[in-house]
């Protein structure tokens, strides 16, 4: 294939778009809708990770004494803990304190705990760390499990777990999401192509006698599904940047109301457009392609 | 060469438009297929260019089979035809030139042999001076000098025409049968299907005759008369 053929089918992918405008629109904006939905949920998701992994990090690291070990001996370590670097408070939670909080989060129920009181408490002795940067973590949880008289080292937070399954299930719901609304797209878009198909018969015909290859005349159809799905995908890139864009703008009011919960802080737009961008294309593409290559298997008989 | 050899063609429905129909046209030949509404005469063009499929029998041209050829082939096959019908089947939204390039362009010619090719074709079918006409610019006539003139640029070894002057007055049907005769007489086999029995009659060449599906007239410098 020369470049002047393909010059011609792109010729001719946006030419059919032209001629059947009504329906090119519908293309376009089936394509759109879905790909606002993914983008929507990329930015949703991507700030999520970004946020858990922040938390993970920002996060205490709860160490579990073996039992019995002296009070001596705990000093020592609650020193030698606090001057590992990263660490900026060692606290220690004694296993009757423990119990306590327990009974406090079981509330009504914390009578049931009763039995445990005195010699009875199951739980260890733990050290609460807090960290002051995230790099720091992991070095912290490796020096902390290379100490004998430590039990167990738990750095889980409720909170990371929690976004850890928000992001899941925004990404489970979305991907859903996604993949309904693209199947209608691809049943618009076809139905786009199959029409273009249907008004181009009577040239596609002549082609057929003067001898063109089959896929000669499939191209510019292929282009057609390809031009759809990428404009829609442009545009809906367009809608959810500027989206962004404005919900950064008023981020400030934002964070100055919930920002305490140290939570709330959106990733900067250059950082997220690029990534839509290219999945939305993606998507875009694929979902025309495939739309126009079913109609073409159908309706252009060559 | 082109053989058919039994051809035998039922369509979908029952009716038989060809039965065992046999003949051979040599290279170079000017063949009339003549016959009545109805005789079977699109259905060998039909065969000819592989749009349809006979029932039985085989066609065979420059030694290949028709029936062995590949999908993928059939293009390549077609490119060897040159084709022109009685409704032009023009594209209305390109030029005469565009036209005739269009069918450059599709085998894939460059841009230099186009340029070079297609006036000159315009030339020889007398169009020269209308190359930047839209074809509803054009009288039937002159469409049809586009039509040639599209079938004409790949250079085909034969020429098919299905009563490529139907739509004509007498005069310009001869005009476009000069043209015709001369691209015979350039050494491309034609075959012309037609119920124009002036013209057959005036040009005296090979006349294929057929009624009801059957080859009843296989006739040198023949005529082609009223069926008693
Ligand atoms: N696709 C088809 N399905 C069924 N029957 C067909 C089909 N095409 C043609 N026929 C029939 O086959 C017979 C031969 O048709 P054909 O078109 O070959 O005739 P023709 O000689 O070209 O006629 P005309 O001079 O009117 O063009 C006719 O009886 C026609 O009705
Ligand atoms: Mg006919």
């Amino acid at each position: 294939m020369n470049l002047r053929n393909w010059r011609f089918f792109i010729y001719n992918g946006f030419q059919n778009i032209l001629r059947n405008r009504v329906m090119s629109l519908a293309s376009v904006t089936a394509i759109m809708v879905a790909l606002i939905v993914l983008g929507l949920m990329l930015v949703i998701v991507v700030n999520l990770d970004v946020m858990m992994k922040e938390m993970e990090s920002k996060m205490e690291i709860t160490l579990f004494l073996k039992d019995g070990v002296a009070d001596s001996e705990r000093f020592d370590l609650q020193n030698e803990i606090s001057s590992w670097q990263g660490v900026y408070d060692v606290e220690f939670v004694s296993k009757h304190q423990a119990l306590e909080e327990w009974k406090r989060q079981l509330g009504d129920r914390g009578s049931l705990l009763d039995g445990y009181t005195g010699e009875n408490n199951p739980l260890p002795d733990s050290f609460l760390v807090k960290i002051e940067k995230p790099e720091y973590v992991n070095s912290i949880v490796e020096k902390a499990k290379a100490i004998p008289d430590i039990e167990e080292v738990n750095y889980s937070s409720k909170v990371a777990e929690f976004i850890e399954w928000l992001a899941r299930t925004i990404r489970l719901v979305g991907m859903g999401l996604v993949a309904v609304l693209a199947s209608v797209a691809v049943i618009i878009i076809s139905n786009t192509v199959r029409l273009t198909v249907y008004s181009r018969r009577r040239e596609i015909g002549i082609m057929k006698y003067i001898g063109a290859t089959d896929w000669f005349i499939r191209w510019p159809f292929i282009i057609e599904g390809l031009i759809l799905g990428v404009m829609g995908g442009i545009i809906a890139t367009g809608v959810v940047v500027l989206g962004y864009k404005f919900l950064l703008d008023r981020s400030s009011y934002i964070n100055a109301r919930w920002g305490y919960l140290g939570i709330f802080k959106l990733l900067p737009l250059n950082e997220i457009a690029l990534y839509i961008l290219g999945a939305t294309l993606l998507l875009g593409a694929c979902v025309g392609v495939l739309a126009s290559c079913l109609s073409i298997r159908k309706y252009l008989r060559v | 060469m082109i053989q058919f050899r039994n051809v035998t063609k039922v369509y979908p429905n029952g009716l038989c438009a060809l039965s065992n129909v046999n003949f051979t046209i040599k290279n170079g030949e000017f063949v009339f297929v003549v016959g009545a509404s109805g005789a079977g005469k699109t259905t060998l063009i039909k065969l000819l260019l592989k749009e349809i499929e006979p029932t039985s029998g085989s066609i065979i041209v420059d030694d290949v089979d028709l029936s062995s050829l590949r999908r993928k082939e059939i293009p390549y096959y077609r490119r060897k035809l040159g084709v022109v019908f009685q409704d032009f089947r023009l594209l209305h939204d390109r030029t005469v030139y565009e036209n005739v390039a269009f069918a450059m362009e599709i085998v894939g010619a460059s841009s230099k042999d186009i340029r070079r090719r297609v006036p000159a074709v315009l030339n020889m079918v007398g169009l020269g001076l209308k190359a930047h006409a839209y074809p509803h610019q054009l009288s039937g006539g002159e469409q049809q000098r586009v039509a040639l003139a599209r079938a004409l640029v790949n250079s085909p070894s034969i020429l098919i025409a299905d009563e490529p002057t139907g739509n004509l007055d007498p005069v310009t049907a001869m005009e476009i049968m000069k043209i015709i005769n001369l691209i015979n007489r350039r050494g491309t086999t034609v075959i012309m299907a037609t119920h124009a029995k002036s013209i057959v009659n005036a040009m005296r060449k090979r006349v294929l005759q057929f009624r009801k599906g059957v080859l009843i007239k296989d006739e040198q410098e023949g005529g082609y008369f009223d069926e008693p």
